[in-house]
This record gives structure tokens, sequence and C-alpha cells, in this order.
């Protein structure tokens, strides 16, 4: 879309689904191509909308509909972080991870968003926001322990900042 | 190469057929026995030699028919191309591309299969790319050249169908025509045209409501109008963009079905069956859907058998038996696996079968 119309704004706004099990070639070479887009990468560790499955970031020990005993890591392989590994591609501009779960932090994901879309505009190249979140659903968790655990365990897996700034 | 009159590879015809013609965008990825179309492109450099054409190398089948998908939105001429086991990776998007109800051209060069298969000419595909190929209830207009003239001018005329029905189209040729090299009569390269159509996704502005475009409708309700609206669309394609050519079928007692480069083969096959007194004819479906059933009833009257030939196990041969309704002889004479058959393995198979 941004190829036939490079004059527009464009971002996606994806889950750990599309964006790093299904769609990890498409994410990468998206990323490797440099494409000039915005990437927004919701993270809460599980398949929320399909109804709590097992995502590739769903953390060691994990329980979900797919990993009822929790995630082995022998046999269902490691948490993937798609974050940390285009940030080493060439085509990235942008990468940072944030979240949304008090107001300062919205605050910092706001202007991540907002440096975004002014790095589009300046074609820059490629942004790519992460945004670790929580699924009280999926994760079976009233909203506030659902929280209380994202920043104990999720950050942990996947810490918050900046993991590639432009070089000015 | 100011002349308007090349000799061309079919590939290669179907490449400058796309920058002529103003088409936005070509997403591929090579394989063998097409890989000249985006070689060609990549040479011409449309993007920035000629019109503004937008050609990408994807890094999949998966993620070109995705690309199609995006620009097809956007109300660009969007297309692709690939050869059989990329044309099945890409059949997911032919379904949402169908479901969207978003017009885009299609190209199959077909190879032997099933599996990686050979990549010697074949029309084993016949049955993904009439009855679907995708999930769900839909059909893509289908136009299968025999010539490198029809391989460059089907371009032109299936981005004008995939636009009037908003529908994926495909063109199914195969390995031969890509690869031999014909006389081809040039069109007047056209800018490209920059009429956004109605529906397409282009950033909404304050005067209009937003356009939406999905193939998801959660709805059982909501989905099912929708494969009314399907059907309803089909039913009109059916009613007036059936296209075939015949070929001394005015006194034929039997007749040939054959299409792409089987039909080329089969002109021969009737060619020879006339110096022999044999009143043989051939219908040619450039259509293969919607399929000239109308027409082959009507024939029918006339004939005492008809026989298909295509390079496969025999697929066109169920929608020949179909429109005849088995009321007269309907026989299959194929090769398979990349084997192209002789005329004179055609006709005597012809004679064995009906004389």
């Amino acid at each position: 879309m941004k190829r036939v119309l490079p004059e527009k704004y464009m971002f996606s706004y994806q889950g750990d689904g599309d964006l790093a099990a299904i769609g990890t070639g498409e994410t990468i070479h998206t990323c490797n191509r440099g494409e000039n887009i915005a990437i927004f990468f919701i993270n809460n560790g599980i398949y929320g909308m399909t109804g709590g499955q097992m995502a590739p970031t769903t953390l060691p020990g994990m329980k979900s509909s797919t990993s009822p005993y929790g995630r082995n890591l022998d046999t269902m392989g490691h948490p993937l972080s798609l974050t940390e590994m285009i940030a080493q591609l060439h085509g990235t501009y942008y990468v940072t991870r944030q979240s949304v779960h008090t107001p300062a932090n919205i605050r910092k994901c706001k202007q991540a968003i907002k440096k975004a879309f002014e790095n589009q505009k300046l074609q820059k190249g490629l942004s790519f926001v992460e945004i670790v979140s929580n699924c009280n659903s999926g994760w079976k968790m009233p909203p506030v322990e659902a929280n209380k655990w994202m920043e104990e365990h999720m950050f942990a897996a996947y810490p918050l900042g900046d993991i590639k700034l432009p070089k000015e | 190469m100011d002349s308007n009159i090349r000799l061309m590879k079919g590939n290669e015809a179907i490449a400058e057929a796309a920058i002529r013609h103003g088409v936005d965008a070509y997403f591929g990825y090579p394989i063998t026995p097409q890989s000249e179309i985006i070689e060609y492109l990549a040479k011409e450099d449309p993007f920035t030699k000629r019109n503004g054409m937008v050609v990408l190398q994807a890094e999949s089948e998966i993620a070109a028919i995705n690309m199609v998908y995006g620009a097809a939105g956007c109300g660009k001429k969007a297309m692709t191309s690939s050869s059989s086991p990329g044309i099945s990776l890409k059949q997911e998007g032919v379904s949402y591309l169908a479901g969207a109800e978003l017009p885009c051209v299609i190209v199959n060069v077909v190879r032997g299969g099933p599996g990686l298969g050979t990549i010697q000419p074949s029309q084993a595909d016949y049955f993904q790319s009439v009855k679907g190929g995708g999930h769900g209830d839909y059909h893509m207009i289908v136009l299968a050249p025999s010539t490198v003239q029809e391989q460059y001018d089907f371009v032109a005329l299936g981005f004008d169908l995939a636009f009037k029905y908003r529908t994926p189209l495909l063109i199914l040729s195969d390995g031969a025509i890509g690869q031999m090299m014909e006389k081809v009569v040039l069109s007047e390269e056209k800018p490209r045209d920059n009429t956004v159509p109605d529906w397409a996704i282009v950033g909404k502005t304050p005067n209009r409501e937003r356009n939406y475009i999905t193939s998801l409708f959660l709805d059982a309700e909501v989905q099912e109008n929708q494969n009314k609206r399907l059907q309803k669309k089909y039913t009109e394609i059916r009613q007036n963009e059936i296209r075939f050519e015949e070929f001394m079928t005015h006194d034929a007692e039997y007749l040939i079905v054959a299409y792409g480069i089987s039909a080329r083969i089969s002109q021969k096959v009737v060619e020879t069956a006339r110096n022999q007194g044999i009143k043989l004819g051939m219908l040619r479906p450039i259509t293969l859907w919607p399929f000239p059933s109308k027409r082959l009833v009507e024939l029918s009257q006339q004939l005492q058998g008809i026989l298909c030939v295509e390079m496969s196990a025999g697929q066109m041969v169920e929608d020949v038996k179909l429109a005849v309704e088995c009321k007269i002889p309907v026989k299959h004479y194929g090769r398979m696996g990349g084997i192209i058959a002789s005329p004179t393995e055609v006709f005597e198979n012809f004679k064995t079968l009906f004389l």
C-alpha cells in the first residue's frame, strides 16, 4: 500500500500471532526493506482473539489453552523477541518497546507513536513500536493483578525502552 | 525498439503488456518457467525509467499475493505471476481477494505436478483454477491464452474484466506458451491511470464515509449476504463474459475441445483429419471460467462425439461432460508430467476412440 500511495501515512497494528509467528517472514522482510511505515506490535504473550492459545511470546512455564501445563522450553521452544531481532536489521530506523499500564508509560508511549509518524513524514524509513500489554481474560486474572503480573514477568523478558535510536 | 511488432517470449509479452497497459504494481517471486516476467520487469525498471510502475521482488509467493491485496485495496492495478507450486501458495490470498472483492490479475505459467513436480509445461492446474482454488465459495475469471499475442492482449483484457466485476482474474498459461517465441503486435503505451475507484482505500477525507475493505464477516447472516452478492456477480459474469473460438465446426461431426497450447496442437489434428475427409472441428474455450457450456450444448446436436485434449489426467473433460450431460460420448486424451502430445499421437488416439 505504501509503495503505491507513498504520500499517505501507513501503519500496521499487529499482535503476537501475525507479527511473530505466521507473518514472521513478512515482518522481517518489510523491516529489512526499510519500508517507510510504522509498525505497532501489541505483545500480550498470548493469542487473545482466538481464545488464549500459546503465542511465540508466551513466557516459560506460562499456561495457555495449548500449553495447559505451562510452556515447556524443551518441547515448545523459547519465547521469541522479534523486536530485538529486527533492531539488528539495516532497514529499521527506530525501534522501541513501551507499555501503557501507568499514566507515565502512556505518555512515553504516545511520544514513541508520535515519533514513528514523524519519522514517516520525514521519509526516514521503518519505525517499530512494541507495546507490552496484558490480556486479563487470556491470562485468567483480574485487570489489576494482570498489570502486576505483567510488570513482574513480562517486563523481565521484554524490557521497556528504546532499542534502536536514529544516528543523528 | 520503436517498432510495434516484436519477437518475444510469452513471459516477456506479459511483462511488456503490464507496462504498456499502465499497470501500477507488480509483485512477484521467481519460479521456473515464469521467471522471465519479473526479470524483464526488473531490467526495464519502469519505476525509474518508464511510467513509475512499482516492481518488487517479494520474499515469498505469499508475501507477493498479499502485497497485491494491499495495492488492489488502494484501487490500483496490481498483478502477480507464478507457476504451479507458487500458485498453490497464493491460494489463501486469492480467496481473500475474492472475499474482499478486489480486482487484480494473477498469471499462472503452469508446470507439471503434483508437488514440486517438473519445470515442463502442463495443464494440470485446471481444477484449481476454475473451481476456486482457495477456501470458500468463489470463482476467478480464468483466461487461457494460446498464443504469445494472447499472453500480451489478455493483460489489458484481464484488468478490464477484473475491475468491471471487482474480482481477481487468472491468466492460465503454461510453460510452453510462456517460453516460446512468437511475433507480437504491441499496443501503444498508456500512461498510468490515476482515477481512484470510489471503494478504494486512499485515506478518508472529511466529505465522505470511510471505505472499509475486508473479507471478514463474523455475523453468519452478513456473511451469507456477502455470499449472495458474490453469486449474483458470478451469474452476471456467466451471462456476459463467456469467450471461445471455433475452428471448422460448421459441419463437424466430431469435436475437439482444447485450450492453451493443446488447442494449437489440436488445430493441426483438425487439419489432418479434414485432409482425410473426417469432419472434425475444434472449440477452444478462451474463458475456462465461465465455461462455454451453452455453445457445447448447441454443437452437440450435430456431433457424434467430443474429444477433450488436455495436458492432464482429464480435468476440463468433466466440465464438457457436465455441459452436454453425457448425451453424446465424451472422451479424454492427454499426456501428463510435462509431456506435450504430438498432433499425430492425438489424431491416432482420436481414431481409436471414435472411428
